[in-house]
């Protein structure tokens, strides 16, 4: 079996007394979706901040294409290829959809410090950036400001940021939240098309989306993962349906 | 930059060239006093407006550089003139009258204090941001107030205006012309920077600093840059400004200062390229009508900046570009 491409051994991350992220040890393989699933306040934010550096474990270690990176800052993180999108659309809302997704080629090639000039003349650059813009259908609104979007068109607008760095590894944290149907169609097609670039680990909690999508799903409760497994051994895991899936209340 | 905002930047750069050269011709030279204050004030305030506008960074400290430009100034100008060194060891550092040499010190003590004060205040931001620039500033301003050797209190007189080659600084007019030419020059790098990779990030860390990082750019150090260059052009300000008055005071260091480059940010339009054209033109003109019907004028002043804080959010180029387009 291939090697992983992130490991993450026994990760601990407490806030005062209330211990958020208990030992959890997952991997993302090639070409993989791996969801992590959970009920609210599970931890799954607080274990996607740890991986990609927004908070600093107490314990345990993450690597990252065979190197540790649980000592490096978030923007070095994301120059190694660690990409992620926000639960919360997170975006510049006075920039333009294209000048958004330019600043995430910019920032994962080191360009930020050239003073004189800009590289969106630059055609490598700019196609990279508009190839994205164009993928998450967003070709029409490239020129718009991006807070005159959609809600729909943010989240969009998200994913291809998070793909215009070209990651070697991606960390959609519910990227489906609030889109409806249409949207989480729209989406679940765009990343089966992704995973071949590049595997994701996905925290979503459209359960139909999660099980037409993942190879593999982890449970996460009170911090802890209770199970990992395949699409059908989640299904019919006794813990995890009474966990979480509360199929018994049906 | 929309075409109706360069039309109205080029209007107001040939008004501040044209009026006080036609008024010196006309025998008003005390307009081109008037228009040379206007001028580098303006240098200064496109410094804070780099940080502020662009970065967000709202730093009440930046008569700190002003200052400091000043003060490198005269005191390059005061050892030139009476022939002591300033450094004796490790090797010797005499004075100079030579603008171009003053103008390149002051920017860089300027740069240097401002990496400096950068380090630490950059750790934080919001109110505490505004605070620590603040009380940096004012540390710089009773160190020059208590340290007897270049004025104190009193404040250092340049007895001689500095030169430059070629050139009679002493002329008001080519004063003047030296004034407006350093500040078009600010103004270009101004725009150049806003619109390279550079800038492109630094807006983006006005609006979300946190977001910027998870794209592998790193906040802190692009805000310690612009910090860094947004004072060095205030601190070019400040060396004009110790030319223009032939005197150096702690004044240019003190709060007031801070605030009043603030201001002009403020009047003229955040963010905007000629907002701190606009800003210290309509401050001086308020000044100089105002201060002649009474000598509180600034109760006036506190009330437009009221009205423009509530009502006119984008500042005097804001409001002039939205009524056009309506």
């Amino acid at each position: 079996m291939a090697e992983p491409i992130l490991r993450i051994y026994n990760l601990t991350k407490s806030f005062g007394a209330l211990l958020a992220t208990d030992g959890v040890s997952l991997d993302l393989k090639p070409g993989e979706i791996h969801a992590l699933i959970g009920p609210n306040g599970a931890g799954k934010s607080t274990l996607v901040k740890l991986i990609v550096g927004e908070l600093r474990q107490n314990s345990g270690s993450i690597e990252f294409r065979g190197v540790r990176v649980d000592g490096l800052g978030a923007a070095e993180r994301a120059r190694r290829g660690l990409a992620r999108s926000f639960q919360v659309s997170s975006i510049f809302p006075e920039l333009t959809v294209f000048e958004n997704v330019f600043l995430a080629v910019q920032g994962t090639r080191g360009r930020t410090y050239r003073f004189f000039g800009n590289d969106i003349s630059n055609a490598e650059f700019s196609h990279l950036a508009s190839t994205q813009v164009e993928r998450a259908k967003l070709g029409a609104r490239s020129a718009a400001v991006a807070s005159e979007l959609s809600h729909g068109e943010r989240r969009r607008l998200e994913v291809a940021m998070a793909l215009a760095m070209r990651p070697k590894a991606l960390l959609l944290d519910e990227p489906m939240a609030g889109v409806g149907a249409e949207g989480t169609r729209e989406l679940t097609n765009l990343l089966k098309e992704i995973r071949a670039e590049s595997p994701i680990l996905l925290i979503e909690h459209d359960m139909d989306a999660v099980f037409a999508l993942a190879d593999r799903i982890s449970v996460l409760v009170n911090g802890r993962l209770v199970s990992t497994g395949s699409v059908s051994e989640i299904r019919n895991n006794e813990d995890v349906r009474k966990a979480y899936l509360g199929y018994e209340d049906d | 930059m929309s075409a109706r905002e360069r039309g109205l930047n080029i209007g107001l750069a040939s008004l501040l060239l044209v009026v006080p050269l036609a008024a010196a011709y006309f025998g008003e030279p005390y307009y081109l006093t008037l228009a040379t204050r206007i001028a580098i004030l303006s240098i200064a305030a496109v410094g804070l407006n780099f940080a502020l506008g662009l970065g967000g960074l709202v730093s009440f400290g930046h008569a700190a550089y002003f200052g400091l430009g000043g003060y490198a100034a005269g005191i390059l100008a005061n050892h030139a003139l009476n022939g002591q060194a300033i450094l004796a060891w490790p090797m010797e550092i005499g004075g100079t009258t030579f603008m171009p040499a003053i103008w390149l010190v002051a920017v860089l003590v300027a740069a240097l204090t401002a990496f400096l004060i950068g380090m630490l205040s950059l750790r934080t931001t919001g109110v505490y941001f505004i605070m620590i620039t603040l009380a940096f500033a004012q540390m710089l301003y009773y160190f020059a107030v208590s340290w007897p050797a270049y004025g104190g209190e009193d404040g250092l007189p340049v007895y001689v205006r500095n030169s430059f080659p070629g050139l009679n600084t002493f002329d008001p007019v080519q004063f003047f012309l030296i004034s407006f030419a350093a500040l078009m020059v600010s103004l270009a790098i101004f725009s150049v920077l806003r619109n390279s990779n550079f800038g492109l990030a630094l807006r983006a860390s006005r609006q979300n600093a946190g977001r910027l990082e998870s794209l592998g750019i790193e906040v802190f150090r692009l805000r310690l840059t612009a910090f860094v260059v947004s004072g060095a052009i205030t601190g070019l300000a400040g060396a004009l400004y110790a030319d223009l008055n032939r005197f150096v005071s702690p004044q240019m260091l003190s709060w007031h200062m801070s605030g009043e480059i603030m201001v002009f940010v403020i009047l003229g339009g955040v963010g905007r390229l000629f907002g701190p054209v606009a800003g210290a033109a309509l401050y001086i003109f308020l000044e100089q009508s105002l201060g002649e019907v009474s000598d509180y004028w600034q109760v006036f002043l506190g009330l437009l900046l009221l009205c423009v804080v509530l009502f006119a959010r984008g500042g005097l180029i804001g409001t002039v570009l939205d009524r056009r387009n309506g």
